[in-house]
């Protein structure tokens, strides 16, 4: 089920100086949501931006969604300037969730903006009793986003680009030895994905990643934000982001054009 | 109450609001927000005899009050619209227009000759004007006689109302739209998109895979307006008006400009509860001012 809610801010908070979160009063859409689906953004009441925004759920708490956003362009910047008590028209939940039955050990992967939907994940991988481990990468310190949620929930290790946290490099760098996870999520840059997939592939582990497009419409009509995926008769198909995505299972995505 | 049902010849619409082919799939996720049967109808995604993989990815890119797309005709081909998305909207008390496209006359002939017997199927919209397949599509709806030759072809093979939807990227209008008449359309549809184009300046190179797009949303309302005003003007049968449809004032507009009924496309993205919503506002507007048939407007304008 689809729902447009009206949602009431009840808090904007600045996470660092391109970050920001914003708590959400969407009982429906936090109702029906599972981690991994995303809702679309109307950012402006007249036509300037024109397009929603789509922002995976960062997370769930009672009646409310939480989603944290990088700094972009228009419609972020006009998000961040909502404050507490003022309400955004969201379209949700839209997409397909992360599958998580019967994982019970799990290596979450996030880089950039998309660590934020990790959360949601992890809170209910922790809720099914999983052991979690967590690696995320950003371009500096600031850009470690969640951390202390994902704290709560597993081990995490750290990377970023310039250093100034954890190791230095791409998360790729700081994946972990083990290899008996039944469950490898990922969400972040195109290469990151590709990355984490092959290393995924090589290990035999069931894997899963978050990919994402520039959407028309989000709902499944408009055929603007496909990808190419492999047929179950291994040929290339081009599947849509907001519908059969945005989780696909890894060995699906065709990462190379 | 206004009365807002429309005839378009043969065909009766509850009401003049349709949704435009490839902003509306075949009504699915719609039909989670609304009853579909409010809508006078639906016109489908365009519809080739195979199914067509579509134009490779960035398909979409936002513009000042619109967007651009370049989707290429992505769809499952005809025998599995005729099998599972067409049943399934029939559930629906409205009426199904299926868009048709394909690369040559016999093409076209072939998938309006299947259709025919599709009893769920209320009339074709011939698709001679998309702008992003490389054969048939906009070639054919730039040229008077090519045009024709298409409109007959499918005229030919079926006995159901047909639409011939109408490409803007041309010069002079009326000449095609006189030529479609001639060659026994029931019906025009205008406007498809726009061609435009995006650029890249990081990469510096244009944005989408296909190069060329199609501009759609309110940012082309005046411009359609005018094609519908002209093409009302230049030919008896009626003509559906579509580009940039985004209240029930754009709409009327477009029946005062010789519209019989309108379509809304991306204005289902901008909003989805957009349909219920026009077709509301229309029927509000008419009753203010005393109109007691929506028929009575149409065409004042011209
Ligand atoms: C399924 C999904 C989940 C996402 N989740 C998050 C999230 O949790 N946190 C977060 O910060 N970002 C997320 N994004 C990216 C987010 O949608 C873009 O950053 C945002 O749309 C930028 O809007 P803007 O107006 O600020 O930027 P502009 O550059 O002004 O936007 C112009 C157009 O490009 C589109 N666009 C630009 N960047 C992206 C992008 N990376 N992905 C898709 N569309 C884009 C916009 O939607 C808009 O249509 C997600 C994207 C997808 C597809
Ligand atoms: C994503 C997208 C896909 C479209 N696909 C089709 C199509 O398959 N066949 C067609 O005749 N028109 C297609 N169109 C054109 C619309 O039906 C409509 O003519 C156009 O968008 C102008 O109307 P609007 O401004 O209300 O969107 C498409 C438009 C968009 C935005």
């Amino acid at each position: 089920m689809i729902f447009i809610e009206n949602a009431k801010v009840l808090q904007q908070k600045q996470l660092s100086p391109d970050f920001f979160r914003l708590d959400l009063a969407a009982p429906q859409i936090a109702a029906a949501g599972l981690a991994g689906q995303f809702v679309m953004v109307k950012t402006a009441p007249g036509y300037d931006p024109y397009l929603k925004r789509p922002f995976g759920i960062s997370s769930f708490a009672g009646a409310g969604i939480s989603l944290v956003y990088r700094l972009v362009g228009r419609g972020t910047k006009l998000m961040s300037e909502l404050r507490s008590g003022d309400y955004l028209e969201l379209t949700g939940p839209l997409g397909q969730p992360w599958q998580i039955k019967g994982v019970k050990k799990s290596l979450l992967v996030g880089g950039g903006t998309g660590i934020a939907p990790l959360v949601a994940l992890a809170q209910v991988l922790k809720q099914q009793g999983a052991e979690i481990y967590i690696c995320l990468g950003a371009n500096d310190g600031p850009g470690l986003i969640c951390r202390e949620e994902l704290a709560a929930c597993g081990k995490v290790y750290l990377v970023t680009m310039d250093g100034s946290m954890g190791a230095k490099g791409l998360v790729t760098l700081i994946l972990p030895g083990e290899i008996d996870f039944d469950g490898v999520y990922a969400c972040g840059p195109k290469p990151m994905l590709a990355a984490v997939a092959a290393w995924a592939e090589k290990r035999d582990l069931p894997c899963q990643v978050s990919l994402e497009a520039h959407m028309g419409c989000g709902l499944g009509t408009c055929m603007g934000c496909v990808c190419p995926v492999k047929s179950r008769d291994g040929q290339a198909i081009y599947q849509r982001i907001c519908r059969e995505g945005p989780v696909f299972p890894a060995g699906e995505v065709i990462f190379h054009d | 109450m206004t009365e807002m049902e429309v005839k378009l010849g043969q065909l009766t619409l509850k009401n003049p609001l349709l949704t435009a082919s490839g902003t509306f799939g075949y009504g699915r996720e719609f039909a989670q927000l609304y009853d579909l049967s409010l809508l006078g109808g639906v016109v489908v995604k365009g519809t080739t005899l195979e199914p067509r993989p579509g134009n490779p990815p960035p398909r979409i890119a936002e513009t000042a009050a619109g967007m651009l797309n370049s989707v290429g005709l992505q769809n499952p081909g005809l025998g599995q619209v005729i099998d599972q998305e067409l049943p399934w909207l029939a559930q629906f008390d409205t009426a199904i227009f299926v868009n048709i496209a394909g690369r040559k006359a016999a093409e076209y002939q072939e998938i309006a000759a299947c259709l025919d017997k599709v009893e769920s199927v209320r009339a074709l919209e011939v698709n001679i004007s998309c702008p992003n397949v490389e054969a048939g599509g906009l070639a054919f709806g730039t040229d008077p006689k090519a045009a024709a030759a298409i409109t007959a072809a499918v005229r030919d093979a079926t006995s159901k109302p047909v639409f011939v939807k109408l490409s803007p990227n041309v010069t002079d209008i009326v000449p095609i739209a006189q030529a479609v008449e001639a060659a026994g359309a029931d019906g025009i549809t205008l406007v498809n998109t726009f061609l435009g184009l995006a650029i890249d300046i990081k990469t510096r190179r244009p944005l989408m895979a296909n190069i060329v797009a199609g501009l759609s949303g309110p940012a082309i309302k005046p411009l359609a307006l005018r094609l519908v005003w002209q093409t009302a003007r230049a030919v008896r049968i009626p003509v559906i008006g579509i580009g940039g449809i985004m209240s029930g004032q754009d709409a009327l507009e477009f029946m005062l400009a010789g519209a019989r009924a309108v379509q809304i496309g991306t204005a289902n993205f901008y909003n989805p509860l957009a349909g219920p919503q026009i077709i509301r506002e229309m029927a509000g507007w008419l009753e203010n001012e005393g109109v007691r048939d929506i028929n009575e407007i149409v065409g004042e304008a011209l």
